[in-house]
């Protein structure tokens, strides 16, 4: 039996009500160019701005869109501007915001689709073009019988920028992605330097068409405003340096790319013969 | 010419033109300064400053001087319309307004940089006399 006093978490108590000032606007012109409508919501303990979303939707106007999905951080989806900053709304607490009035846009640099529903197209077209796969200038990797071989090292080389949610966070904060329509913006920037510094990739040739022309890498202002965006705590404008010094080396002093990652073949059959560990069973899907 | 060459010239320039920019300012503005460490007479700036017609002359027929104007014409020239190309671009124009811009900033380029080297260059060639 615990003897000492447990700390509650108190998420039925209504603690405060908030006004939410959110931006309205559909296709079909209800909201005419679009405005502001204020939403009272009952504030909880440990509320986020996507629960009081939710509210809304169950409780006030079911027409009120959003995008979502996991509420947890993980999938990216529900990215806001809330209070002057994109962030995401399930990751922004109420009471945290410290404030009264908490005003919700969709977020800038992004078309809307309604409401708060951004068109991430251009995310997704850029970061596309970049080619974010390991690229493989012999074999192809699902023909490779054996595992890569990466040092530590190696893997903390890029394994921050792999964290990247693709919520589009830092391209609603950019200020080059605001002024400039052809500049790829960090989220694919960050990728390009994650899979190129990544040593089981060659495809550097290929990405530099996407990275290296006028409208490319080097427009980048180094604001930073895309490293204090991130939910996740990438730092893309560090990886765009990277990636310009990377394009640098490689195109104007014509350094050669690090060593690859060595091949390990059949390594998994040695281990099983090291350690008497059975055979992986046979594949469940026909080779084409 | 890829992007990255022009970028890394840009930013080579910018530490070139520090330098020159630096040199500059300490023949023509500096002339006491180098009074005091003994350099106004190999630098051109004795006996009535820098702006004298006998010490203009004499930077124009050295050739130290004229390499040095002519380095920063074309550092200045190059590291100045790259910086307005890049501002260009973020204008909100289409593409191909912003590439024939840049297609001019390039003829404006060379125009310039061959009226300065023609003046520099005819200076040390051709210098007026003294006494005119």
């Amino acid at each position: 039996m615990c003897s000492q006093e447990q700390k509650v978490f108190d998420n039925s108590t209504v603690v405060k009500e908030v006004t939410l000032r959110v931006f309205r606007w559909d296709s079909e012109g209800h909201f005419g160019e679009g405005r502001l409508v204020d939403y009272t919501v009952p504030v909880v303990q440990g509320m986020t701005v996507l629960d009081a979303l939710i509210y809304l939707k169950e409780h006030t106007d079911h027409t009120l869109s959003w995008r979502a999905s996991c509420r947890m951080g993980v999938c990216g989806s529900c990215g806001m501007f809330i209070n002057g900053l994109p962030r995401l709304g399930c990751q922004t607490q109420v009471l945290v915001l410290d404030t009264d009035v908490i005003t919700v846009y969709p977020l800038p640099n992004y078309p809307v689709i309604k409401d708060l529903v951004p068109d991430l197209s251009r995310l997704i077209e850029a970061h596309t073009a970049v080619r974010p796969y390991i690229i493989r200038k012999g074999t192809p990797p699902e023909e490779i019988d054996g595992e890569f071989h990466q040092t530590e090292d190696e893997l903390v080389d890029y394994l921050q920028f792999s964290y990247c949610l693709k919520c589009g966070l830092c391209m609603s904060a950019c200020p080059t992605v605001g002024t400039l329509p052809e500049f790829p913006g960090p989220q694919p920037l960050g990728q390009a330097l994650r899979y190129i510094r990544d040593t089981r990739d060659e495809g550097f040739e290929e990405r530099l068409e996407a990275l290296d022309h006028e409208f490319g890498v080097f427009r980048c202002h180094f604001a930073g405003a895309c490293s204090e965006a991130c939910p996740k705590g990438i730092d893309p404008a560090f990886a765009i340096q990277l990636l310009k010094r990377e394009i640098v080396k490689r195109t104007v002093f014509g350094l050669p790319a690090p060593e690859g990652a060595r091949l390990m073949p059949r390594a998994l059959e040695k281990a099983e013969k090291l350690s008497g560990i059975p055979p992986a069973p046979a594949r469940t899907v026909e080779e084409s | 010419m890829r992007e990255s060459k022009l970028w890394f010239f840009h930013i080579l320039s910018g530490a070139a033109l520090i330098i020159l920019l630096g040199l500059h300012t300490v023949i023509m503005h500096f002339d006491t300064v180098l009074g005091w460490l003994g350099l106004a007479q190999a630098l051109g700036s004795a006996d009535g400053g820098p702006l004298a017609f006998g010490n203009v002359l004499m930077r124009m027929q050295s050739a130290s001087h004229t390499a040095v104007y002519l380095l920063l014409l074309f550092i200045g020239l190059f590291h100045g319309l790259y910086g307005l190309r890049s501002l260009i671009f973020e204008l909100p124009f289409p593409a191909r307004a912003k590439h024939a811009v840049a297609c001019l900033l390039v003829v404006v380029g060379l125009v310039v940089a061959f009226w300065g080297s023609y003046t520099i260059l005819s200076g040390y060639f051709n210098p007026p006399a003294l006494n005119q």
